[in-house]
This record gives structure tokens, sequence and C-alpha cells, in this order.
């Protein structure tokens, strides 16, 4: 189920609100086992037969976790259990996302196998890392084992941040699934989040897919200069407010039934260098690679061999994690280099600083190229007509410059801290007036949140393109 | 003092969650269905049980074999069930049109003038006037279906019976600059190649586009701001020009007072018609038509006879070739006021003008740019048959042997050129041997009866 339809916005979550708030009120265990039957709905309604893979997957993990709990306590070495978990929680990842890939490529180089055809469970990559999360965080002692195979249940399959993130370890909100605790103000801190989310997801992104997707769909040949620079430029804003939409969506759900999920994005385009954009974006997911790859191969303290096997590694992984596809592995190596280059030469962070964000910005809208392309030879046409080896005429970029100018203003115009700024400085301006006009303030921006909704309302109901690209991965 | 969050936001939020709740369950209670104005007639049991048809659109010869229907399985029930679900829950909500107007408004505050579609054949574009429009954004050959015409003219000849291809015009004009940037329409060109092909092997036709052109009024007054239909009046100019051809090249005497308009009252109904693209956008995105009703002033009585549908309407003008039904209340998305004019689209319909029955018998084939004009080309003929191809699966020239009509006039607006059923004229692809069979189960009423 998608948060962006007219299903989840008027039947799916009102009725859990309700549930929750209002039949299960105070009763905590019933709560979790309403967020829980809810989640596995949610996802069963996308594929009701991947529900299994996911319950199978949340059964062996709980087990995984009694048995690395067991052994701790026991005093003996956790290698047997960890890596049992990494095996059985990867080889399920790959079974599903990597085999037929893996299969396609050895026939290639003549060991014709069989290629089965197997369908990618959604959000598989999400929950098998939260899976994996709350294995190694009890081997690692920064949680406890979850007792209630419910517990856990819920930790994996919660359905705010189940599809597509942010990556929530378990540490995070292990105290959280039995002792949290809902407030008012955290509940309508959520709704606005959400609302902001929606608004990115469906009034931005969904509109800038348009003109991304006929970028991508025009034929190499007859791709001008200026689409094909109109196109990249919109599918960086538009996986920006695809993915950041959905991770506020996410982080407000889980606020409104008292969960409080880390931060995935924060504001990434206006980064200086790669390394201060990978800081800022998906920052579930380089966190995750950060507690449980980078630093346990020993990060950066043990030379600069060590180091550069360690990015390496860590960027490769970040790559194929996206997907099976060349395209996903190159981009991980393609970042992996400009951090190299970054690091060992120091020069992008000594670089004014208009320079250093134009660099990065620009490194950037070449990786999603990369990212977007459907093979590494779609990849270089792309990027040959970005730089003059297209053709046709640039009757299209004019089109859809004048169809969406508006919307692509917007997205560059939010895609910077502008209005926050704005917000502080205004309310700097009026603090000692703070009691009169928070209410005024209140009232507008709330009135500013429904418009948001209802439009957003209006353009689900209506059936406009409604793409998820993180669903994939 | 700035919070990142907003009390007021999350009241007004629940509020509109649970108003969209209560909005989708009452949408999907099963209610009385909704007055439809393009809907086509429904069939007596009794009239379908005697003919032997199946449904609306299929003549007794071309029934198809009964599909046994197969219990799918759970999974796949369930399967069928979520893939619709959604579709289903949008339907509900905007019962009430809400969420189309507030869309509408919406791309008109974002300054879109081309509002796609899921199907891109129904994409909506705003004309720099401000009047919307489908457009024929491909390019293509349709040389094939002046061949057709072509085709039918000789199998006409061989009959006796004249043809006349008359080209409708289309709300846009060649190289249109009312459009917005990168956006082309084709549907000219394709009316070009057809005349073309036409004019090659020495069919008659006429070509309304330049009937209105030359009436020197402004293109997009002979339209609907919010539809991509002409209006009564830009039918009845070239009903004028029409009957001037029948006239002339046919020696079909036409009373003037049939072309003098004011031989007719006309009665205008304002902000009353919401148009096929008007629909898709709501009213708030380019406003609303206006509905005028003609009425002859001199005496007409007609019987108007689907036969298909065993509908038959018999009466003056106003009260046989026109629907006041379908204006009775002003209803911008579940009524169609352009079908005031001859009702709509039906396979085949026969008028009989009851008053002049020696006048001749004129066979349309026809596209919905005939509705407005049909009431009017009536006028003129002892019987006017409709029959539009779309909807019609019967073989035509067994029609045309048992009909005998004086003239067959085809008329398509430039747009519909490029749609093949149009030029479906010989469904088995063989010569039709004259007809020699019983007629179709359906009979000429008697004239003057009901």
């Amino acid at each position: 189920m998608l948060f962006s339809s007219s299903i989840f916005l008027f039947a799916f979550l009102p009725a859990v609100l309700l549930g929750y708030y209002v039949v299960f009120r105070g009763m905590r265990r019933a709560q979790n086992l309403l967020l829980l039957a809810a989640s596995l709905f949610f996802y069963a309604w996308g594929e009701p037969w991947f529900v299994l893979v996911m319950m199978a997957s949340i059964a062996a993990n709980y087990l995984f976790g009694l048995w690395v709990h067991t052994w701790k306590r026991r005093g003996r070495r956790l290698l047997l259990p960890v890596t049992a978990a990494c095996v059985c929680n990867l080889g399920l990842l790959f079974v599903f996302k990597y085999l037929t890939f893996t299969l396609k490529n050895l026939a290639l180089l003549g060991l014709n196998t069989p290629i089965p055809v197997i369908e990618l469970p959604i959000g598989i990559s999400f929950f098998t890392f939260q899976a994996l999360s709350y294995v190694l965080d009890v081997a690692m002692g920064a949680a406890q084992v979850q007792r209630s195979p419910f517990g856990l249940g819920l930790y994996i399959s919660l359905f705010p941040q189940l599809i597509a993130g942010p990556i929530v370890k378990y540490a995070t909100v292990a105290d959280e699934i039995q002792g949290r605790r809902e407030t008012w103000a955290d509940f309508s801190d959520g709704c606005c989040r959400f609302l902001v989310g929606l608004g990115k997801k469906v009034l931005l992104s969904n509109q800038l897919a348009l003109v991304a997707d006929a970028a991508w769909d025009t034929p190499a040949g007859s791709l001008s200069t200026a689409f094909a620079w109109l196109g990249s430029l919109c599918y960086t804003l538009q996986i920006y407010y695809d993915f950041s939409g959905y991770s506020d969506m996410a982080i407000g759900l889980g606020r409104m039934f008292g969960f409080h999920f880390l931060e995935n994005f924060n504001w990434p385009y206006v980064s200086r260098s790669v390394t201060e954009f990978w800081r800022r974006w998906h920052i579930s997911l380089s966190t995750w690679f950060r507690d449980y790859v980078y630093i346990p191969l020993g990060g950066s303290r043990r030379g600069k061999g060590k180091t550069l096997r360690n990015l390496f590694v860590v960027w490769l992984l970040t790559g194929v994690w996206h997907g099976a596809n060349w395209t996903f592995l190159c981009w991980g190596l393609f970042y992996f280099l400009l951090l190299v280059l970054e690091k060992t030469t120091g020069q992008v962070a000594a670089w004014p600083r208009v320079l250093g964000w134009g660099w990065t910005f620009l490194m950037v809208n070449f990786g999603w190229v990369l990212f977007r392309a459907d093979s590494l030879t779609a990849c270089g046409a792309f990027l040959g007509a970005m730089f003059g080896q297209g053709g046709g005429p640039d009757l299209q970029a004019a089109y859809y410059l004048e169809q969406y100018w508006l919307v692509i203003l917007l997205s560059v115009f939010f895609a910077f801290p502008i209005a926050p700024w704005l917000t502080r400085k205004v309310s700097a301006y009026f603090d000692q007036y703070a009691r009169h006009v928070f209410p005024l303030w209140d009232g507008a921006y709330g009135l500013v949140l429904l418009l948001i909704f209802l439009a957003a309302a209006a353009f689900l109901v209506k059936g406009t393109y409604n793409p998820f690209i993180y669903f994939n991965f | 003092m700035a919070h990142s969050h907003s009390s007021t936001g999350a009241v007004l939020f629940l509020c509109a969650m649970a108003a969209g709740a209560v909005l989708l369950l009452t949408g999907l209670a099963p209610t009385e269905p909704a007055r439809e104005g393009v809907r086509l007639p429904q069939r007596k049991a009794a009239y379908t049980a005697q003919a032997g048809m199946s449904d609306g659109r299929r003549g007794p010869g071309q029934l198809g074999e009964a599909v046994p229907v197969q219990t799918e399985p759970p999974f796949e029930r369930i399967r069928d069930f979520l893939s619709t679900a959604d579709a289903a829950a949008n339907s509900a909500l905007d019962k009430g049109h809400l969420f189309i107007q507030l869309y509408g408004g919406v791309q008109a505050l974002s300054d879109r003038t081309v509002l796609e579609d899921v199907d891109p054949q129904y994409s909506v574009v705003k004309l720099t006037d401000g009047t919307l429009t489908f457009v024929n954004a491909e390019p293509q050959d349709v040389t094939g279906h002046g061949r057709s015409v072509v085709r039918l003219s000789r199998a006409l000849a061989g009959r006796e019976i004249p043809l006349l291809y008359v080209q409708a015009p289309q709300k846009l004009q060649e190289d249109d600059p009312r459009l917005p940037t990168g956006v082309a329409d084709y549907g000219n060109d394709y009316a070009d190649q057809l005349l073309g092909v036409l004019a090659e092997n020495d069919v008659p036709t006429l070509d309304l586009r330049k009937t209105l052109a030359a009436a020197g009024r402004d293109w997009s007054s002979f339209f609907f701001r919010t539809d991509h239909h002409w209006t009564p009046e830009a039918a009845f100019i070239a009903h004028q020009a029409i009957a001037e051809v029948l006239e002339r090249d046919y020696g079909f005497p036409i009373p003037a007072e049939h072309t003098d308009p004011a031989a007719f009252t006309r009665t205008c109904l304002s902000d009353w018609f919401l148009g096929s693209q008007g629909k898709r956008v709501g009213p708030l995105y380019a406003g609303v038509d206006d509905m005028e009703i003609w009425e002859p002033n001199f005496a007409t009585d007609f019987t108007y006879s689907i036969p298909i549908y065993d509908t038959e309407r018999t009466g003056s003008f106003s009260e046989a070739l026109l629907f006041p039904e379908r204006v009775e209340e002003k209803d911008f998305f579940n009524g169609n006021p352009y079908t005031l004019y001859a009702g709509g689209d039906y396979p085949m319909a026969r008028i009989y003008n009851l008053l002049a029955p020696e006048r001749p018998r004129i066979m349309l084939l026809r596209d919905s740019y005939a509705c407005v004009l049909t009431p009017f080309l009536a006028l003129d003929c002892g019987e006017l048959i409709t029959v539009d191809l779309r909807y019609f699966h019967d073989d035509l020239l067994t029609y045309v042997d048992w009909l005998e009509p004086d003239l067959v006039i085809v008329m398509y607006t430039a747009g519909s050129v490029a749609l093949d059923e149009l030029f479906d004229f010989f469904p088995q692809d063989a010569p039709q041997p004259p007809y020699a069979l019983d007629p179709p189960a359906v009979e000429k009423p008697a004239l003057g009866t009901n």
C-alpha cells in the first residue's frame, strides 16, 4: 500500500488511528498487536504472497536473537550465531534480489544455467537490514534481546518505515516498543511532518517525474542537450522529494504512534563536498554501513591502505544494495572514487564555497544519471546528449519548461533551507510578541498544511502519475 | 516562537481525513445509477429475446461464442480485488466531483496548459484563448481510410447511389497558434490526406473547414469552450452549406426556411454545459459553456426511431429530434447537454419526416459531430438514416440494399479520420452480394403512428 493513496489516507490510517487511540487506548499490548496486524495487512496489500517471506524473516531473526543472547550470557564467542544470521538474511536478499542478475552474468561468461523469474518483494532491502540490525545490536550489546516475537515483528514490520525506510536501527526504538509515550505535541508534529512529506511526494516529485521520464524515454539520438540537462535536473530533484518525502511521512507516522525515528535527510543539496553530501543523504543507510560494516572492518584507524579497502567495501555494498544492475554497482564505485579523491587531496574542502557546492551538485547530478539509467550504455548515451552528442530540436525542453516551470522553481526553492532560515529570522524579529504571534502562526501553518493535503488528495483521486523510486530497493 | 508543528494543522488533518473516510464509505454504498447524458438507451428484455441479440452493439449475425466463466483461485481473487481497490476508492471519493474541481483549480494556479491523463489521448490541452481540447498528437498515414471511402463510393455507384464525403471541422485549425509551445495536432493533416485521395478518385467532397473559415468569424466561436465539439450555430452554418450542395448537385429541393436562421427561435441556457475536456479538469480550470436550443418556427412532424433499442419518439422537431430531458437540470458532471441534439451516438437511427415523406432518403455515416447537425439535416429529408460505425457492427451494404437511400453522406470530424472503425465499411472485406434474404428484424414503423 502506498502512503500516497486514497485507500491509505481515507481508510487504512483513520481505521488504525481509531483502533489505536479509541478502541485500545491505554492497552499497550493490544495497541502493539493492532500495529503489527495493520503492518502485515499494509505489506500484504501490495503483494499478498510476500508477507509470508517477511514473517519467515521475523521468525528466523527472533530465533537468531535468542541464540545470540543465550551464547552471550554463557560467555561464548558469537561468531557462529552472527554469521548464521548474516548468511540467512543476506542469503534471503540474494535469492530475491541478486540471483537472477548473477545467473544472467554467469551466462554471459558461458555458464548456462536456467534463469528463474523471481519477483522482488517490495522493500526487502529495508526490512532485511532492519532485521540484521536487531541481531547485531543484541550481539554488540547495544540493545537487549526482544523476548516477544510480536515485539520483534512490530519492529521489523512497522508500517511507517516498512517499505522504504528510514532503516531504523533496533537500538533506536527498542525501548519504545513497550515503553513509548504518546503526546499531543508528538502527534501534531507527526501529522504536520506527514503532510509535508505527502506534499513533497505528490505535488513535487510526481510532477517532476513526468519531465524526467519524458527525457529518459526519448531515444538518445533525438534527445537535445537542453532536454537532457532539464531531465537530469528534474530527476535529481525528483529522487530527493520522492525519498525525503517518504521519509518525512514515515517519521511523521511513527511520531503519531509514539515512535521516534532518526532523521534520514538533512538538506543534502546544500552540500559543499561529496563527503558532506553523504552525511546529509539517506543518513540511515550510511549510518547502518558505518556501524555494521565500516567500523567493524577497522574504519579509518588502521592505516591508509585499510581505510581505502574499507571505503571500497562500503561503497561497493552501497551500490549493490540499491539494485542488481551494473549501473548501481558503478554508481557506488563512482562515489568511492570521488570520496577517495576528496580525502586524499583535500582539494574540494579547500575550494571557495560556491565552487565546492557547484562541483558537488554536478557530481551528484551525474551520479543520478548513472543511477537512473537502465544500463551503462544508456547512461553513456544520456551523458553524451548532455554534452552535445544527442540531437533533435529543443522544442521538448521548451514545452516542459513552459508546463512545469512553477514546479521546478518551487522544487529548487524548497531543496535549500530557505524556508527554515526565513522562519528563524521572522521568529527572531517577533520574539517579544511570541504570545500573540504564536496562535496566528499555528493557524496559518495549519491552513497551509490543509491546503497541501487537499491538493495532494485531489491529485491522488484524479489518479495522476504516482511512482515510488525507493520501493524497489 | 516558530514551531515545526501546528496543533491547528493536526486537527484540520484529522478532520479532513475523517471527512474523506465518510465520503469513501458513502461513496462505496450502492446508490441509484447516475443520470448519464450519453448513456445508450437500454433495450427491453422482451425485444432482446425477440431480436435474438445479446447486447446493444452487435447485430444478429455477429454473436460471439459464450465464454465459459471460470472461478479464479482465492489468491488470484484477492489480487484482482487489490488491483482495482484503489480505483474504486478514488471513484467513490469523487462521486461529488469535489476533488476533480480542486485538481483543476490547482492546475490553473500552477499555470499548466497541458494536463496529462493516464491515457495520453485524453490529455487536456488549454489553448491560449482559454478553451480546452484533446489533440491528435501523432502523425499518421490515413490514406488507407481514403481508399476505403473510394471503395465504398464505387460499391454504391454500382447500386446507382451517389456518395458525398463531408469533412467536418475540428476545434484546432492547421498550425493553430493557440496551441502551447511544443504541442502539435495532426487532425487537419489526416483530413487533408483523406480529401487528397478522394480528389484523385473523383469522389465528391465538401470541406466544412473552408465553409466555417469563410464565415469571417472568430474560429473559436464555432466550438464549445470546454468541449471539442462544434456549437449548434456552427452546425447550422454547416447545414446551410450542405443544403446548398444537395440542391445544386443532387437536385434535392430545399425550402428556404430550413436554412434561414430567422426561421428559428434560439434559447440560450447560460453556464449549462461542461464538455468532455471540462469534465476531466473541472469548471475551475476553464469555466463552463452555454447551450443554445434551436427550434424551428415552422411546422414539423417527425418520428425518430432507434430500432436496435426499441426506442421511438414522435412529434415536432423539438419533441422528436431534441432531447429536452438532457438539459432539464444543470448537472455538469453527470449530464451531457450536447446530446440535447439527436440524443447522442446510436449504432443506427432512422428519422422520418412525416410532413414531407417524398423528400429524399439520405444515409449519414457519422461520428459525434453529427449530433447537432442531424436535426437540421432531417428537415431536408424524407428519411434520414444515421449510422455510427463505432457501434454498428452489421453489414453496411446489406442495410444499404435494404433501405435504398438516394444519397449516402459520410461526415467525420478531422480528428476522427484516423479512427479505423469509422472506415470499416466492409467488415468481411469481401464484395457484398446484393441483399437477397429477409430484411433485418427491425421494421420501418408505419408512418404517422407510434
